[in-house]
């Protein structure tokens, strides 16, 4: 038997004690997959682990940006974590960045989930769609970069920190 | 997503049987009495003694019998609009509780229903942003209800900051086992809401 349920408004029902929730927010936002992540976000994570992909992301510490599209940079950082690596899949398409991931049901805390996420990004003018790479953190950070297509004839250095 | 059978047996997930408070008729009893805390549905899969030891420390507010607990402070400044005076659940017990952060999914993308036993969240948003980006995800989750609880009885409500609070009341503890009456009332409309 199906039985719909209304979502309404918070606000016009009773006022509860502090959700207990808040205390632990790591296990509430099971449902943020698939979005940027910022300087905050990422320094929970392992500092150590993921510092070469910090390094390499200087745009990360711009609270407002998810895409770093300055001098024919492009760098990006998502948060994957739920999501097994053979079930995301990176392409490029002309001059956009596709990511895709998805995931059947499988059990979580509260019973069962299934997730799947759509992301496009346009590469900046003088990005070479060629130079495009991505990696992925063992918690679950996919970091997609590329490099102007004047750079590829020169050494490769790390881009200047602003 | 497919909706078919799922491919479990009903009696996942299996650590819910290490709670020894689980299948006494004392379960509901404690449930209802709230210790001036809400139950979280994840204390309960918690071994006893962390389900107990925060409960038992805590300073007691009274005695087992006593079901008005005096609540906390209400939290209107969360939401920035003050709480309506609402009546009492007609159960004296605190509600069942799930939060579900659904951020950046806006309430006319969302669904929610009680179907075979569980509150099924379905979310689908899409969006274009400048410089020719998209974004499209979607989710399906499913929460078990326990035992306790009338599906028909269960209710969800959109936070501004993105939580999807799922409750229903408990069954009252002289019928844990009570028959389930499911009345017809049609489902309200979805009120708009922006979601900043």
């Amino acid at each position: 038997m199906e039985i719909p349920v209304p979502v309404q408004p918070s606000w016009l029902r009773r006022a509860s004690a502090p959700l207990p929730g808040f205390s632990a927010p790591g296990r509430l936002f099971d449902q943020r997959f698939g979005e940027g992540l910022l300087e905050a976000e990422l320094a929970s994570l392992c500092p150590a682990a993921i510092a070469p992909y910090y390094l390499r992301a200087p745009s990360v510490a711009l609270p407002t940006a998810q895409v770093s599209t300055d001098s024919g940079y492009f760098s990006v950082l998502l948060d994957v974590k739920h999501f097994l690596p053979e079930e995301i899949s990176v392409k490029v398409v002309d001059d956009h960045v596709e990511v895709h991931a998805r995931h059947e049901e499988r059990p979580d805390e509260h019973g069962f989930i299934a997730r799947e996420f759509h992301r496009r990004y346009r590469l900046p003018p003088g990005v070479d769609p060629a130079a495009v790479t991505s990696a992925l953190s063992p918690e679950g950070v996919l970091s997609i970069q590329a490099t102007p297509a004047s750079a590829q004839a020169q050494l490769p250095s790390p881009p200047a920190a602003k | 997503m497919a909706d078919g059978q799922l491919p479990f047996p009903c009696s996942y997930p299996s650590r819910l049987r290490r709670d020894p408070f689980r299948d006494s008729p004392l379960s509901s009893r404690l449930l209802d009495d709230g210790f001036g805390m809400d139950p979280f549905p994840d204390d309960l899969t918690a071994p006893w003694p962390e389900w107990a030891l925060p409960r038992l420390s805590s300073a007691w507010p009274g005695t087992l019998r006593s079901g008005m607990v005096p609540r906390g402070p209400p939290a209107t400044a969360r939401f920035g609009v003050p709480a309506e005076g609402r009546s009492p659940p007609p159960f004296p017990g605190e509600p069942w509780k799930v939060c579900v952060n659904v951020h950046s999914f806006k309430p006319e993308e969302l669904m929610v229903k009680t179907k075979d036993g569980y509150v099924e969240v379905s979310g689908k948003h899409e969006e274009k942003q400048q410089e020719g980006g998209i974004v499209s995800k979607n989710f399906t989750k499913k929460i078990q209800l326990p035992a306790e609880v009338d599906p028909a009885t269960v209710f969800a409500s959109l936070s501004p900051e993105g939580l999807l609070i799922i409750e229903a009341p408990q069954v009252p503890p002289y019928s844990p086992f009570g028959e389930s009456s499911f009345n017809n009332e049609l489902p309200q409309d979805n009120q708009e809401v922006t979601c900043s």
